[in-house]
C-alpha cells in the first residue's frame, strides 16, 4: 500500500494530505481487524473451556440427575443450536463462519440428544438405527445453511451408516443410503458447478468416491460379486469420464477423481489376472446374478453408464480415436466378467496381455513423449505384475533373483535414456 | 423472499427434530408405563466395571438366545418368532416356549427376530439346525449408582452357577426396554 501511494502521490493523483488521511485509515482498521480477531479467538477458548468444564461437572453428577433432569440437559445443546440457527438466518445469512457454525452445532445437538436419550432410556435402537435418524433429521440442515463441514459429517455419516451392521439384510438401508446420496450429491454439484469451492467442499472430492465405492461393496452381496465388479467399473468409469466435460475440464480436483478412476480400474485388472480368482466358488455363482432380488441396483447402474457415455457422444467430449483411453480399459475389463463365466482361462489370460500391453504403451509414450511420470508407471505396472505372478506361478527362486535384476536395470536404463534424450 | 422460505423451512425441520426426539420419549414412556415387567435369565454375563473395562454398559444375552431344529425350513432368516414366558408373582420367567405367530392380546410376548441360521452336528452325530436370536434390547446403560456391596453380590453372582441374574425388561407390543439388573429378587441397581 506505501509503494501505491508513493506512486500516486508521485503522478499527482492524491496530494499528501489525502495520502496521510487513507495511511491512518488502513492503520487504523489493520489494529482493530487485529483486536477483534483476537477476541474471536479468546472467545471460541473461553467457550470451549467453559463448556468443557460443564460437560465434566454434568457427567461427575450424571447419576444423581433425575431422569427428566437427564432429558432436559440432553435436549439443552439442541435448543441452543437452534436459537443460533435462527439468529444465523436472519442476521447473518451471508456470513459463511456464522452458516458453518450454525450447522454444525445442530448436528452436534441432534447427536448429543439421541445418544443421551437411547443411554436415559435404554432404547430399541442399533448404532445403524441412530445413525440413520441422525442423517434423515441433519441433512436438511446442510441444505438450509449450505454448509461445507455439516455435508462432509454427513457423507462420514454415510459412510459409517453402510458398513454398520448387516448391511445385506436390510432392504430399506439401500433405499435410505440412495436418498442420503442423492440429497448431499445435489448440494456438491452446484457447488462444482458454481466453482465455489473452499477447503471444506475440497474434501468431498475424496470422501465422495470413497463413500461410493463403499456403498457399491456393500450392495455387492444383493447382487452378486460379479455384477458388483461391474458396478465398480461403472464407477470408475464415470470417475475417468469428468475430465472430458467441458465445464469441469481444467479443475484441479478433477485429478483427485481420476487417480481414484485409475488405480481402481488397475486394481481390478490385477485381481483379474489371478487365474484363482475366475475359478473361486463365489464367482461360478453367475446363474443367481441374474436372478437376484437386486436387479434394480443394475437398473440404476446401467442408467448412469449409458446415460454418461450418451452424454460423453452428444457433447463430442470423448475423443473416441485416442489409441488409449483408460475408458476402453474399464469397458474391456467389463467384458472380460462376461467371458469369464464361460471361459475362466481365457479371462485370465486376457487380463495379463491387458496388463502388458499398457505397461508397453505407458514405457514406450513416456519414452516418446519425453515423459518421466508415465514412463515409471509402466515399469511400475510391469514390476507388480511380475511380482504377482511370482505368487500365482512356481518359478525357482534363481530365475526369480534374474528377474528382479533384469527389470532393476530395465527401470535404470530407461531413466537413464529419457534424460539424456531430454538433456540433448 | 427466498430468506422468508428458507427461515420457514429452517423452523419447519426444527420441529420434526423436536416431534421425532420427543416421539422417542413418548414411546418409551408408553412401554413403562403400561408394558408388562419381565425379569427374564441374562445368560453369559458379564464382570461389571472389571479391571481395563470400568465401562457403564453392559451387552444383554437373554434367554432363549438360540433355537436348535431339526426341520431346516422351521426358522429362516429375518423371521420373527415369539417367546412367551411363563412368569412367577415376582415376574421372574425361569421358562418359556417359542412360537412362530403371535398370540393376539396375549401380553406375555416378546418379539424376537432370527438374525442367523447354520447348520451344525450334535453329540451323537444327529445333524441340527441353530438359529441365533436378536432382541429389541442390546444394550443396558447404567443411570445410577451402584452401591459397592450390589456391585459385589453382581460379580459374585457371575461365576456363581446357583445364582441367577435376570434383566428387568417392560414390554409392551413386542416393543421392550430394559430396565434394571438383578440377582435373584435383589436389584441391582
Amino acid at each position: 500500500m506505501n509503494i501505491d501511494l508513493k506512486e500516486l502521490l508521485q503522478a499527482g493523483i492524491v496530494d499528501g494530505a489525502t495520502a496521510d488521511a487513507i495511511k491512518a485509515y488502513y492503520v487504523s482498521k489493520k489494529q482493530k481487524e487485529s483486536g477483534s480477531r483476537f477476541f474471536q479467538i479468546i472467545s471460541i477458548l473461553g467457550i470451549v473451556l467453559v463448556g468443557l468444564g460443564l460437560i465434566l461437572i454434568i457427567g461427575y453428577n450424571w447419576f444423581s440427575i433425575p431422569k427428566w433432569g437427564k432429558v432436559t440437559l440432553g435436549f439443552l445443546p439442541l435448543l441452543a443450536a437452534q436459537s443460533v440457527g435462527v439468529f444465523t438466518l436472519i442476521k447473518n445469512k451471508t456470513n459463511r463462519v456464522w452458516s458453518e457454525i450454525s450447522a454444525t452445532a445442530i448436528l452436534a445437538g441432534v447427536a448429543i440428544a439421541m445418544s443421551l436419550l437411547s443411554t436415559i432410556y435404554n432404547l430399541d435402537a442399533t448404532y445403524s438405527d441412530l445413525l440413520k435418524w441422525g442423517l434423515l433429521l441433519c441433512i436438511p440442515v446442510v441444505l438450509v445453511f449450505d454448509s461445507g463441514i455439516a455435508s462432509l459429517i454427513g457423507w462420514m455419516g454415510i459412510g459409517i451408516y453402510i458398513t454398520s451392521g448387516t448391511f445385506f439384510q436390510n432392504e430399506s438401508k439401500i433405499v435410505f443410503t440412495l436418498i442420503f446420496v442423492a440429497a448431499l450429491l445435489y448440494i456438491y454439484v452446484k457447488h462444482l458447478l458454481e466453482n465455489k469451492i473452499d477447503l471444506s467442499w475440497a474434501w468431498h472430492h475424496i470422501a465422495i468416491p470413497t463413500v461410493l465405492i463403499l456403498f457399491t461393496f456393500a450392495l455387492g452381496p444383493y447382487t452378486c460379486q460379479k455384477i458388483m465388479l461391474l458396478h465398480l467399473l461403472i464407477l470408475f468409469f464415470v470417475f475417468s469420464s469428468l475430465p472430458s466435460i467441458n465445464s469441469m475440464a481444467g479443475r484441479w480436483w478433477i485429478s483427485l477423481y481420476n487417480i481414484i478412476g485409475f488405480g481402481g480400474t488397475y486394481i481390478l485388472a490385477f485381481v483379474f489376472s489371478f487365474k484363482s480368482f475366475w475359478t473361486q466358488r463365489s464367482m461360478h455363482l453367475s446363474e443367481n446374478c441374474f436372478t437376484s432380488t437386486g436387479n434394480y441396483i443394475t437398473t440404476v447402474f446401467s442408467i448412469v453408464f449409458i446415460f454418461t457415455v450418451l452424454y460423453l457422444i452428444k457433447s463430442k467430449s470423448w475423443n473416441l480415436a485416442r489409441a488409449f483411453d483408460m475408458r476402453y480399459l474399464i469397458i474391456l475389463l467389463g467384458v472380460l466378467i462376461i467371458v469369464g463365466h464361460l471361459f475362466p482361462a481365457v479371462s485370465s489370460i486376457l487380463a495379463n496381455g491387458i496388463l502388458l500391453v499398457s505397461s508397453a504403451y505407458f514405457i514406450k509414450e513416456g519414452i516418446d513423449s519425453e515423459n518421466i511420470v508415465k514412463l515409471n508407471l509402466g515399469i511400475v505396472i510391469l514390476v507388480l505384475w511380475v511380482m504377482f505372478r511370482f505368487f500365482s506361478t512356481d518359478i525357482p527362486s534363481i530365475w526369480k533373483g534374474i528377474i528382479f535384476i533384469v527389470l532393476g536395470l530395465l527401470c535404470f536404463s530407461l531413466n537413464y535414456i529419457l534424460l539424456k534424450k531430454k538433456k540433448s | 423472499m427466498k430468506s422468508k422460505y428458507i427461515l420457514l423451512s429452517f423452523f419447519g425441520i426444527c420441529l420434526v427434530q423436536w416431534v421425532v426426539l420427543s416421539g422417542w420419549i413418548l414411546d418409551s414412556e408408553k412401554i413403562i408405563n403400561e408394558g408388562k415387567y419381565f425379569k427374564i435369565r441374562y445368560l453369559n454375563p458379564n464382570n461389571l466395571y472389571a479391571t481395563n473395562t470400568n465401562r457403564n454398559y453392559l451387552w444383554i444375552t437373554p434367554e432363549p438366545n438360540t433355537i436348535e431344529f431339526t426341520d431346516s425350513g422351521k426358522y429362516v432368516l429375518n423371521q420373527n418368532v415369539y417367546i412367551k414366558y411363563d412368569c412367577d408373582q415376582y415376574n421372574t420367567c425361569d421358562s418359556y416356549r417359542i412360537l412362530t405367530r403371535e398370540i393376539e392380546n396375549d401380553p406375555n410376548l416378546i418379539k424376537a427376530t432370527v438374525e442367523s441360521v447354520y447348520p451344525s452336528v450334535k453329540n451323537d452325530n444327529q445333524k441340527i439346525y441353530i438359529a441365533n436370536l436378536s432382541y429389541p434390547y442390546t444394550q443396558f446403560y447404567f443411570n445410577g449408582k451402584i452401591s459397592s456391596d450390589k456391585l459385589d453380590l453382581y460379580n459374585r453372582a457371575v461365576t456363581d452357577s446357583t445364582k441367577k441374574i435376570y434383566i428387568g425388561v417392560y414390554a409392551l407390543k413386542g416393543k421392550a426396554i430394559a430396565d434394571a439388573l438383578w440377582v435373584g429378587n435383589v436389584k441391582v441397581e
